[in-house]
């Protein structure tokens, strides 16, 4: 396996196995996501990995196995404490407020930074307004990295699919997470959105630092971007490494290309 | 007489807390004051002499408009070196020849999207020693010797200027109005750019006689959003803002120009023709789309009679200000012709708008048009009398030629050139055919692009061709007919108004390329032909036979493609070239066009169409 001595895994997932009402999902699979890397999930569909993601981010509670984070070990955990232990994510379906425009979209992605309750908040007193002026300077920031500005105030309904998409991206960015999550975030866009989508993948690894784990099933798009690539089929990993490492593993041409199981 | 670095101090001793320059960032205005700028401009001069600038020394500036480069412009002048402002979307090889050219030993730029394109031509450079970049965004990773951040260069003009605090002071003296003030590329419809050499006093005797005639104040508010490398940019925005001590606004981000320009509702306002056709059509098709035939009945009644007291209060201003056009006191249009439907309409509305005619040559501005306030339109073509000094001459072959205190120096390295295009005397050949009587100055097309039919008979292509972009629909045209007995016309059309319409009639559509062929969308502009051929010798001359074939491209003219200059004016050769089989199957009578990509498959099937 991968695993070069100098690099430090931020999340191990040791053995997990997971199945619903005897389906199994997840067959004893086990893997690292080092620090500072671009970690892409790939399999063709069916083969676990929003599943698995579910898993890492507590979604879905593994029958077996465990998973340590940032050092802490566990096996269950609640989607919220991943939130607060510093996993972002984003969703296949995108899950934003539709009525809600861009900026306070992306401002709802602050919301476990915010410590003002909610008297402070509705009256803007005590700590309310100078904390409202710290994340608002920390969400414009989000947007000018993202490239929103022109759609800073329009509402997120009325924009374009790929738009709507780097919104998403831009409220999970705003949590400041340590690991990311992205679930498919270049599924169903046009070539131009599919490229800029990985630019900005590769700009939040490298300006933030932020750990990116993310799951395709277009493999093209992601070699190109990833530093580290696992492969699951039928809910088993079949193949983990270096882009180059895996595109040349069989099982993983094999599955590919659909050989009979 | 003055110089760019003198008229600075006089800010700051006269207005140093008015506010001088606003940049939108993180949604909110920031304002720097005369005092700040200056200060700012001071420790840059400072960093750029510590990495050894000297006067004459030749500064490229490639960006939009954002505070950093504006410094660097002035910084660069304190010193008497010499800004050479590029095209912020350029790539290598459209830089290639201009930084080859014009041997820059700095370059600043703003953002990671110019260094990618200026650091692949370091090899060739051996003069550039600097390439100073604004937004570290995505650069900081960069292992390029030449690079440096503005901050670390003006961190790097601090201590410069504790060690020799009076170098800059004592450079700034050295400036006289006939330094070289700006290197400017001329945009190039019909050749490769060349680098016009104009001095300070080119700029500024001509901005001190518009300013004066016009009536600028300090108090005016001027949007910067054109790009720096425009001769046009450097008059209108820089140097009157120089001159008048106003302020100037940078927009946030080239996708939010409209939304900013509303907010700042700037009271003197300089255009190219499309930026007003863009605001004319989108007010056209939106009214076109709404339901209320009020809107209508007001645009349609103030066209053909003027303004009633009703229309203003209802309508026309609430347009304008939709468009921060509210407070405007006078706007300005030129740099090629604008069609007499939009400029009608933007007086109608009560935009005090005029023509202007000028070039790089001639820093920027040659005339203004002179026009009653309450004129609801003048006459087509007219681009103004001259300023003051300013002399217009009408060569043998129609060609405008013209004398002042703002006739360039020449072309930079290029002697050759610089003798073709200004005589002994001073005249400078403006490539543009006019006519010039009482005063009054008409530009009718360039000197290369006038035709001839077979018939022996001249139209001038461009009229007719404005003719039919006064519709609303009609982005672009090029009418073709050398040596033919009638002439054929490529239209493209206006994505964002055809598709308002095709919205509207709920026709389906996924983008130009489908809407471009769509038999309704074909009808539309064919009635335009139509309308426009019943009315042919009007425009064309009385020997211009009608528009006999036409068809509707299903793409925009490019500028990668070079089919347009960076401003946007077309360059006929390049699309002729590049469209010639179209161009043949429309002479050739032929009813359909197959366009194919690289790998032979159809893309779309255009109807070649018969008026």
């Amino acid at each position: 396996m991968n695993s070069p001595d100098n690099k430090k895994s931020i999340l191990v997932l040791k053995d997990i196995s997971l199945s619903f009402k005897g389906v199994k999902a997840i067959t004893d699979i086990s893997f690292n996501v080092y620090e500072g890397e671009i970690c892409s999930v790939i399999g063709p569909n069916g083969a676990g990995k929003s599943s698995m993601l579910n898993v890492i981010n507590g979604v879905y509670i593994p029958q077996e196995g465990t998973i340590t984070f940032d050092g802490k070990e566990f096996t269950k955990m609640k989607p919220h404490s991943a939130a607060v232990m510093g996993i972002g994510r984003t969703f296949q379906n995108i899950a934003l407020f539709s009525g809600m425009s861009v900026l306070d979209n992306i401002m709802s992605g602050r919301n476990l930074m915010m410590k003002a309750n909610f008297w402070e908040h509705a009256l803007n007193i005590g700590r309310a307004e100078k904390e409202e002026l710290e994340h608002r300077q920390a969400v414009e920031e989000i947007i000018e990295f993202l490239g929103l500005q022109s759609i800073r105030k329009t509402p997120v309904a009325s924009l374009a699919y790929g738009l709507q998409k780097r919104v998403e991206l831009g409220r999970a960015l705003a949590a400041k997470p340590k690991m990311l999550l992205l679930d498919e975030p270049m599924a169903g866009m046009t070539m131009e959105e599919k490229l800029d989508m990985s630019c900005f993948i590769q700009e939040i690894n490298r300006n933030y630092g932020t750990t990116i784990v993310l799951i395709e099933h277009d493999m093209g798009v992601v070699m190109d971007i990833s530093d580290h690539v696992v492969v699951l089929d039928y809910g088993k990993k079949i193949g983990d490494g270096a882009p180059d490492e895996v595109m040349n593993n069989q099982d993983v041409i094999d599955a590919y290309l659909g050989v009979s199981h | 007489m003055e110089t760019f670095p003198s008229l600075l101090q006089q800010h700051i001793t006269q207005r140093a807390s008015h506010t001088a320059l606003r940049m939108k960032r993180y949604g909110i205005w920031n304002a720097y004051s005369w005092q700040e700028v200056s200060a700012e401009v001071a420790t840059l001069a400072n960093g750029f002499a510590a990495k050894g600038l000297q006067a004459g020394d030749r500064v490229a500036v490639i960006g939009n408009n954002v505070p950093q480069l504006f410094f660097a412009i002035m910084a660069t002048q304190s010193l008497g070196a010499v800004p050479v402002p590029l095209h912020a979307d350029s790539n290598s090889e459209e830089l290639r020849g201009m930084l080859v050219n014009c041997e820059a030993k700095f370059v600043v730029l703003q953002d990671q999207q110019q260094a990618d394109s200026v650091i692949p031509l370091l090899g060739e450079l051996p003069m550039l020693t600097q390439v100073v970049y604004v937004d570290t965004r995505g650069i900081e990773n960069y292992k390029v010797d030449q690079l440096i951040s503005f901050a670390e260069m003006q961190k790097g003009g601090e201590a410069f200027a504790s060690q020799n605090p009076n170098h800059l002071q004592q450079a700034v003296a050295q400036v006289t109005p006939d330094t070289d003030a700006f290197i400017v590329y001329t945009s190039g419809t019909s050749g490769t750019p060349r680098g016009a050499v104009l001095s300070h006093s080119n700029f500024l005797t001509i901005g001190q006689a518009f300013a004066e005639q016009e009536k600028l104040g300090e108090e005016e508010e001027v949007f910067a959003y054109l790009p720096l490398s425009y001769s046009s940019a450097l008059f209108y925005v820089y140097t009157l803002w120089m001159i008048k001590g106003y302020t100037i606004n940078c927009p946030e981000s080239n996708e939010t120009t409209m939304s900013d320009m509303r907010e700042v509702g700037p009271t003197f306002l300089y255009g190219p023709p499309h930026f007003f056709k863009a605001i004319y059509s989108q007010i056209n098709s939106r009214a076109a789309s709404s339901k209320s035939k009020m809107i209508d009945k007001h645009l349609d009644g103030m066209m053909n009679k003027g303004r009633t007291w009703l229309g203003s209060k209802l309508v026309f201003e609430p347009i304008k200000d939709l468009y921060g056009l509210s407070r405007i006191k006078s706007a300005y249009v030129g740099g090629d012709i604008v069609s007499n439907e939009v400029f009608h309409f933007f007086r109608a509305l009560g935009i005090n708008l005029k023509t202007t005619y000028g070039s790089a040559e001639s820093a920027g501005c040659i005339s203004v048009q002179e026009i009653t306030e309450d004129a609801l339109t003048g006459e087509e073509n007219v681009v103004g009398t001259p300023l003051r000094g300013v002399e217009i001459k009408i060569l043998d072959n129609q060609e405008i030629s013209f004398k002042g205190p703002n006739t360039f120096k020449g072309y930079y390295g290029d002697v050759a050139q610089s003798g073709q295009a200004k005589d002994a005397e001073g005249w400078v050949k403006t490539g543009d055919i006019g006519e010039f009587a009482n005063n009054t100055l008409k530009v009718l097309e360039r000197v290369d692009c006038k035709s001839s039919f077979s018939t022996g008979a001249d139209f001038i292509p461009k009229q007719i061709e404005n003719a039919l972009k006064a519709s609303p629909y009609i982005k672009d045209v090029v009418v073709v007919g050398e040596q033919r007995d009638h002439s054929v016309a490529l239209i493209v059309i206006d994505g964002d108004t055809v598709g308002a319409w095709a919205d509207m009639r709920q026709i389906q559509f996924t983008g130009l390329r489908e809407l471009a062929t769509k038999t309704e969308v074909v009808e539309l502009i064919s009635e335009r032909v139509r309308d426009l051929n019943t009315k042919i010798t009007q425009v064309g001359g009385s020997n211009c036979p009608p528009i006999k074939r036409y068809t509707v491209l299903n793409r925009e003219f490019s500028v990668a493609a070079g089919e347009m200059t960076r401003s946007r004016k077309i360059r006929r050769q390049v699309i002729g070239t590049n469209n010639s089989k179209i161009i043949e199957a429309l002479f050739a009578g032929e009813p359909t066009f197959d366009v194919t990509d690289s790998a032979g498959e159809l893309v779309a099937k255009l109807r070649l169409e018969t008026a």
